[in-house]
């Protein structure tokens, strides 16, 4: 015991060393390894002021850009309204009633800190548990896909964006009826993402519209990812490597929409008892 | 004594701001990700104690990974590069003599600049490999972790000599 006590005293500095270089690896294993949040709570709600407070400075510069997103997005929301559908046939008419359940829900946030230089970026928005942001929900903006809400404060959220190591989400083509393969992103361009495991025979495109599936229960069906940019074939490996030019400029990001899934609660009862069923 | 630590204090403080609000928020390129908050280590007077610089690497990591959202990254690789400059100042600069003549850090002055691009070249690739690895976090993407680490140390070692000439201490 003696020895031990004197070679820790001799040995002071390593030691002292290991026990920090400890505690800061220690956070980088839970993000790598178990996926929790620590210490992102910890600092979150003082310095999110300052944040905003620069932020609000920076949204003037980023306007224009908005504005050319929302005037599309109000384009596309014109042209699918039920007022512009005329029944050319008198035989066929459309009933318009409150029947159906209302499924998804859009709360706007506000980007107030964002990050494309890492290769696990977060992306942080200004509404939390008090607006009703819970975990796992999707974030979207105007043009298309933005990620998962991956930690909530009281008025704050964390968000999972498409260019983060742990984000994959599944892709559809609907002119192709293409559902297979996911979307990641490797960490190098921040307008480029990629799709993986899509075998040689499908008939791929550059120029084509990725869409959300209608498969994943993360995100709304039909909300763009991206364009297809390159489709590469390689001798060696089965799949194509397909680069993805992405709907988002996540260096101008400025609003989001949060989206509240009211079916969640009953998807994921199901995906339960399927896990059940699987239990070997 | 006292202004000195509020003098590094302030330089920290500075240097981290500078960090996250200048450095991070500009698009240098795929590959370059420069990381010049590292300055206050290397402007750490020699006779300053070997544990305090351990800390003060801590903490300069803690605080930017506290503000940018990175999980300990900064701080383990900031923890890191305090105590390998401990040993390689010790391999390297003969302190008794650099004291005597009247330097408390290494500056081009000197030795020259080869030198002292050498030296701190060093030390910024060790801290920015660390730093890499621990972002991507994969074995299979070491080249693509190494061409980053080349790229930003030297982006980061111009960095270092502007934040030199400014303090205009020869």
């Amino acid at each position: 015991m003696q020895f031990l006590f004197r070679l820790l005293r001799n040995n002071l500095f390593p030691v002292t060393f290991i026990l920090l270089l400890g505690i800061s690896l220690a956070q980088v294993l839970r993000f790598n390894l178990y996926q929790e949040s620590f210490y992102f709570n910890s600092s979150k709600n003082i310095l999110n002021t300052t944040a905003r407070l620069q932020n609000s400075v920076g949204a003037y510069f980023k306007l224009s850009d908005e504005n050319k997103a929302l005037v599309a997005q109000n384009q596309q929301l014109l042209n699918s309204g039920f007022q512009n559908v005329m029944p050319t046939d008198t035989n066929i008419f459309v009933v318009k009633d409150s029947n159906g359940a209302k499924r998804y829900e859009y709360q706007v946030a506000h980007v107030i800190k964002s990050n494309t230089r890492l290769r696990n970026n977060f992306i942080t928005i200004d509404k939390g548990s008090n607006n009703g942001i819970k975990k796992g929900m999707a974030v979207i903006s105007p043009v298309g896909i933005v990620g998962l809400v991956f930690d909530v404060t009281e008025n704050f959220s964390l968000v999972l964006p498409v260019l983060n190591s742990k984000f994959v989400t599944t892709p559809m083509i609907p002119e192709i009826g293409f559902r297979e393969g996911s979307v990641t992103w490797n960490g190098l361009d921040p307008d480029l993402a990629q799709l993986n495991y899509v075998n040689k025979f499908e008939n791929l495109k550059p120029g084509m519209k990725i869409l959300t599936s209608n498969y994943s229960i993360k995100f709304p069906p039909g909300v763009p990812i991206g364009t297809i940019k390159t489709v590469k074939k390689k001798a060696t490996s089965s799949f194509y490597e397909i680069n993805i030019k992405l709907a988002v400029d996540f260096k101008k990001i400025g609003y989001v929409f949060v989206v509240k899934d009211n079916f969640r609660a009953q998807l994921d009862t199901l995906q339960v008892q399927e896990d059940q069923l699987n239990v070997p | 004594m006292f202004l000195d630590i509020l003098r590094y204090i302030f330089i920290g403080l500075l240097l981290v701001l500078l960090q996250f609000y200048l450095v991070q928020e500009v698009n240098f390129g795929t590959w370059i990700k420069p990381l010049p908050y590292i300055y206050l280590l290397f402007i750490l007077p020699f006779q300053s104690n070997k544990f305090l610089s351990l800390f003060i690497g801590f903490a300069l990591g803690f605080f930017l990974d506290a503000i940018s959202d990175t999980y300990g990254m900064h701080a383990a690789a900031g923890v890191s590069l305090a105590f390998i400059k401990h040993y390689v100042d010790k391999g390297l600069i003969d302190i008794d003599a650099i004291q005597l003549q009247g330097y408390s850090y290494l500056t081009p002055g000197w030795k020259g600049f080869r030198f002292y691009a050498v030296y701190t070249l060093l030390l910024i690739f060790i801290h920015h490999f660390i730093f890499f690895s621990l972002d991507y976090f994969k074995l299979s993407s070491f080249f693509l972790i190494m061409a980053v680490s080349i790229f930003s140390t030297i982006v980061s070692f111009l960095f270092i000599l502007l934040f030199l000439s400014v303090s205009g201490r020869r």
